[in-house]
């Protein structure tokens, strides 16, 4: 059985006075993949940074409805330091931060107040175990993570996300920015975190929608057009809106 | 045809005298150099460091109460700007970018780095030196500070500006509050363009005579004391210059030798760093 993680209800976003999203009613299901498709510019992105109020750190932005969290309403939430601790976020290009491998991915861990050296280096080494980085990098761990190639340094970031435990991570276009080799390399690996955490992903490719996720939903200028089970929606869509954007006639 | 032909020359007419330009330019930068170097170089020797000023008529005079006041000077200056204007250019760059009030000290401070430097000394003068009934080292560095802000101010600013924003998202996401944000990313990722500013910062006010005229003034005598008037470099030369002795001569031109070659220096340093850092991405 689905468990349900968070419920999004009758959300709608204004940046400014201009609407961007428009009652967006929908679930995210606990250790699933949910893939946003989407033409450019239809709300997907701006939809996944609703879900860690990436938006507060911007003027002008307002949100309306509900994103349910274990009962509690996201948007409405004060402590977003806590929220973002149980959400995490992976960007399009790789966001290593100007420190060592290993500090890179001990900083949420210093964030939450952890001094613990051992734990802090164990919990380092699980989360980089749990991203496919660890043999590449277990000799390295103090050098720059500059030094790695854009494909380990997202997965550097994916570990960095991990290794404070998230509920969720949300991925706003994760390989777009990478090759083909270390684009499958992350699709492999989002598929094996589903065991450990739950993932939103935001993907300008269908067919890494159709490979990877679980559920997937059509959004098209602002509005949700279609939510449904990834393999039923790309085989039997129930709109045309849909099948039009699958079979890319438009988009 | 006619067109083309007179297009032609006139782009050879702007074209020669631009390089025209350029050479005069290079050409007076380079003499001065020169100069400085050649009649410098043979003044240094090691008195110059370790003795102070010796009277009219003897040779084994030194510059050494003038290097070390220079060196108070300049360091208390530093201690006042660098401060004020890391923090400032943050508050512009961060905290405040989306604030008018932001827009306009940004403007202002590029209006201040232009303004005349001795302005900015008989402002010192009349606010510092005039209630406190004496000149000062103090007052010196005060006046350098004003002159020095502005500059580390705009670098600060640029350089955070450069950092990615994705990266500070990145921060945010992770849960990190916005003065850790700054501490641990962005501050690290600028921290060689901010080294750089600060470098040439201090390189700048270094060079500064006006100033210093009005408010440390000068003191043939030895002293590490800043609530007295202090000797700097730049006025040491500027005063010696215009002295009859042909040893003050001689003094003022190893003085300017030293001057010159430390700006020189800490400014290839900075462009070196600022290239080396941008040829890397």
């Amino acid at each position: 059985m689905n468990q349900v993680l968070l419920s999004v209800k009758n959300l709608s976003f204004f940046y400014g006075e201009t609407q961007i999203l428009y009652n967006i009613n929908m679930e995210i299901y606990k250790n699933k993949i949910t893939a946003l498709i989407g033409p450019s510019g239809c709300g997907k992105t701006t939809f996944l940074r609703c879900f860690n109020r990436m938006h507060d750190l911007y003027k002008g932005n307002r949100y309306e409805g509900e994103i349910l969290y274990k009962g509690e309403n996201i948007l409405k939430a004060k402590d977003l330091i806590q929220l973002r601790s149980k959400i995490g976020m992976v960007f399009q290009k790789p966001t290593p931060f100007p420190m060592s491998i290993f500090d890179n991915v001990a900083y949420g861990l210093k964030l939450k107040g952890i001094k613990d050296k051992k734990e802090i280096s164990q919990r380092v080494e699980k989360a980089l175990v749990e991203a496919a980085l660890w043999d590449e990098v277990k000799d390295k761990l103090y050098s720059p993570a500059s030094d790695l190639s854009g494909g380990q340094q997202q997965r550097m970031v994916i570990a960095r996300a991990l290794a404070v435990e998230p509920d969720i991570i949300l991925f706003d276009e994760p390989t777009s920015a990478l090759d083909p080799i270390a684009t499958s390399k992350i699709e492999e690996l989002l598929f094996n975190l589903k065991k450990i955490t739950t993932i939103l992903i935001v993907t300008h490719n269908m067919q890494q929608a159709a490979r990877v996720s679980d559920f997937t939903a059509f959004l098209y200028k602002g509005h949700l057009i279609e939510f449904e089970e990834t393999e039923k929606l790309f085989t039997n869509p129930k709109e045309e809106l849909t099948e039009k954007y699958i079979t890319g006639r438009f988009g | 045809m006619d067109r083309t032909k007179k297009r032609k020359l006139i782009n050879k007419i702007a074209l020669g005298l631009s390089v025209f330009a350029a050479f005069l330019g290079l050409f007076w930068l380079v003499f001065i150099i020169v100069s400085v170097l050649s009649k410098g170089f043979s003044a240094i020797n090691w008195s110059l460091f370790f003795k102070d000023p010796a009277p009219p008529g003897f040779s084994d005079g030194g510059l050494r109460s003038a290097f070390v006041g220079q060196g108070i000077i300049t360091i208390i200056a530093s201690l006042i700007g660098i401060p004020i204007g890391i923090m400032g250019g943050t508050f512009l760059a961060e905290y405040g970018r989306n604030l008018k009030f932001s827009r306009l000290v940004s403007d202002i401070a590029d209006i201040m780095i232009s303004l005349p430097s001795i302005v900015v000394g008989t402002f010192v003068y009349s606010i510092v030196v005039r209630p406190m009934g004496h000149f000062s080292g103090y007052a010196g560095a005060f006046a350098l500070a004003i002159i020095m802000i502005p500059t580390i101010l705009r670098t600060t600013e640029e350089m955070l500006n450069l950092v990615p924003w994705e990266l500070r998202e990145a921060a945010f996401a992770l849960g990190a509050p916005y003065y850790k944000v700054i501490k641990d990313v962005v501050y690290r990722s600028a921290a060689t363009g901010l080294f750089t500013g600060v470098l040439l910062g201090v390189a700048r006010v270094a060079t500064e005579t006006a100033p210093l005229l009005f408010t440390s003034f000068n003191n043939p005598f030895f002293t590490v004391n800043p609530n007295q008037p202090m000797p700097s470099l730049t006025v040491t030369i500027y005063q010696y210059a215009m002295g009859p002795y042909e040893e003050w001569h001689k003094l003022a031109w190893a003085a300017s030798f030293v001057i010159v070659v430390t700006v020189l220096f800490l400014s290839l340093i900075g462009r070196f760093i600022i290239n080396r850092r941008f040829s890397k991405r």
